[in-house]
């Protein structure tokens, strides 16, 4: 390393720039902190006192409960069904080598490059044109699922590009040992390759979930009269009287969120580091039976 | 041998076969149904009149007004990709390079609390900014500013739009920059600085160029989102503020014209892709120029 990296001048400009866009980021969502516990219901200064009152009408709105519930449903659905999916996809993606691969690379990876706007529209002419064309015999119903059915496919390549790189790291020594000792490809999958992948699985879980979750875009055009927590909170938004209860909620849902995240980041550092010396000594196991042989 | 790689290849097509059936019946019909519906093949409104390309002719000649709110949006988006990828640079720079085994725990801080919600970080900004906002009402109660002038700048229009985007993005930005950097071969650098070259002409022949990959991911990590964008515009946006994502939004959500909402989501997803492909040929241009 010897380009400006080294200069303690640029080191200590570098340094500053990197304080200075911390506190740009952190200000605004500290200020809503501090304003879910201000008693006025103008959110401004000055300061009016303290109160939990808004967190108090938070917790009774029932509308936004229910707005809530629809939503973790509707991400445990999605981000359950897009686990399988991509996991299905990242296997043979990250540990086969077959023709058709770049393109079909290039299919999963496309719904990154689709703004999520252009595909909610996208669902919806499809989902209204189903019943038009069988002149409603099969209506599909503009609904929680629909959203989830959509979430799918938003969720499919960020789990993809999670899994990739974590599958590829696995020895393929180990594959080949256990199907030399006779293990069925199933078996395989189940003993050597999930528990080696379960830290990077759990982490790509967690991220689909919270995405799903806060996800507008696509959830606006295809829900129909289901309201998720996302299109409540912007409606909301829009009368100023609801805003501080609605900072409320906010407040406890990125606090949770922000638990979870730093929480399974840490999880998932603690079991790499296990599951790194395993897969070593075992790698070197699988290396030994196959000489042997 | 063969009977193994035939029956790996078997596992492999069913492996592959959901996923797949998936995404071409939720994403590639989908996309191509919204082709059909823009040149008319598919109407799900009576009063829509038969095929033609008379709604692409309306749009690309700019007779009515989406060309021009493309354009203007077009803009928007690449003032905030551009000064959010400069502002961006400098953090990924310092911890892959700087920071040392700090780097995952900063690079943590940076983005755990903005990994949460998107709502939340626009309704912050949403609280800030207005007339009667965090900010002015701030100035006013310490009388830096009277209650009579407020800072106008704040309350609705492009500005506020162009910051809130640039604040989601900033966290997110860096990681692909971070991500070229760090899977940088360092040895290059000690060559550079054996063959008696200076810091920063190392810096600029050296680590810049090897970034670039990942400046140009960066890039398009903001703009692809940005310039289809509607929720910000309806928040701190006002009329001044509407974009092209907004129109689309209204063409579709109020159901007035399906059509010409067909017509504008196609453009905005080709304008996506040829300055991706641009992009692409300039980096390799600018790798091949380089050797």
């Amino acid at each position: 390393m010897n380009d400006i990296a080294t200069s303690k001048l640029a080191k200590w400009v570098l340094i500053g720039i990197f304080i200075v866009e911390i506190i740009f980021l952190y200000a605004p969502v500290s200020l809503l902190y501090i304003f879910s516990f201000n008693q006025g219901s103008v959110v401004g200064f000055p300061f009016s006192g303290f109160t939990l009152d808004w967190y108090e009408t938070a917790f009774t709105n029932r509308g936004l409960l229910l707005s809530m519930r629809t939503s973790a449903t509707i991400a445990l659905m999605s981000s359950t069904a897009s686990i399988v999916v991509g996991l299905l996809m990242a296997i043979p993606l990250a540990r086969r080598k077959f023709k058709a691969k770049t393109p079909i690379m290039a299919l999963v990876l496309s719904p990154l490059v689709v703004p999520h706007l252009v595909f909610g529209v996208a669902l919806l002419i499809t989902f209204r044109s189903v019943s038009l064309v069988t002149n409603d015999a099969i209506e599909f119903p503009l609904s929680l699922g629909a959203v989830a059915i959509g979430h799918v496919v938003v969720l499919m390549p960020l789990i993809v590009l999670i899994l990739i790189p974590r599958l590829q790291r696995i020895d393929a020594h180990l594959e080949e040992a256990a199907q030399d000792l006779g293990a069925s490809g199933w078996r395989t999958f189940r003993t050597i390759i999930l528990p080696l992948i379960a830290p990077a699985l759990a982490a790509a879980y967690v991220i689909s979930f919270i995405i799903s979750f806060n996800e507008y875009a696509v959830a606006v055009f295809v829900s129909g009269p289901t309201t998720t927590f996302p299109i409540y909170v912007l409606n909301e938004l829009q009368v100023p009287v609801r805003v501080p209860q609605i900072i409320a909620i906010s407040v406890i849902v990125v606090t949770i969120s922000l638990l979870v995240v730093v929480g399974a980041e840490l999880m998932r550092r603690v079991f790499e580091r296990r599951y790194r010396v395993l897969s070593q000594t075992a790698g070197l196991l699988g290396v030994a039976d196959a000489d042997t042989e | 041998m063969t009977s193994l790689a035939r029956r790996r290849h078997r596992v492999t097509r069913s492996l592959l076969a959901l996923p797949l059936g998936w995404l071409l019946l939720f994403f590639v019909i989908p996309v191509s149904l919204v082709v059909a519906y823009s040149v008319g093949i598919l109407a799900t409104f009576t009063k829509e009149e038969g095929v033609s390309l008379e709604s692409w002719r309306l749009f690309l000649t700019g007779e009515n007004v989406y060309m021009l709110l493309f354009i203007k949006s077009f803009r928007m988006a690449l003032i905030v990709a551009v000064v959010v990828v400069i502002l961006a640079y400098p953090i990924a720079y310092f911890l892959a390079m700087i920071a040392d085994k700090y780097k995952y725990s900063l690079l943590l801080l940076m983005i755990a609390p903005f990994m949460t919600n998107f709502f939340m970080r626009v309704m912050a900004w949403k609280v800030l900014l207005g007339r009667q906002g965090v900010i002015n009402s701030f100035l006013f109660w310490t009388g830096l500013r009277d209650p009579s002038n407020p800072i106008e700048g704040l309350a609705f229009g492009e500005i506020p739009v162009m910051i809130v985007l640039g604040y989601v993005w900033i966290p997110f930005v860096m990681l692909p920059m971070f991500a070229a950097m760090i899977s940088m071969d360092r040895r290059l650098l000690e060559a550079a600085t054996d063959l008696g070259a200076s810091r920063w002409r190392s810096f600029w022949k050296v680590t810049f160029p090897l970034s670039l990959p990942g400046v140009v991911a960066s890039f398009f990590f903001v703009f692809i989102p940005t310039i289809g964008e509607f929720v910000v515009p309806k928040l701190v946006g006002g009329t001044r503020g509407y974009m092209f994502g907004s129109a689309i939004d209204d063409l579709f959500g109020m159901g007035l014209d399906w059509r010409t909402g067909s017509v504008l989501s196609l453009w905005l997803v080709m304008a996506v892709f040829i300055l991706a492909l641009l992009f692409m040929r300039l980096v390799r241009f600018g790798r091949l120029a380089e050797s």
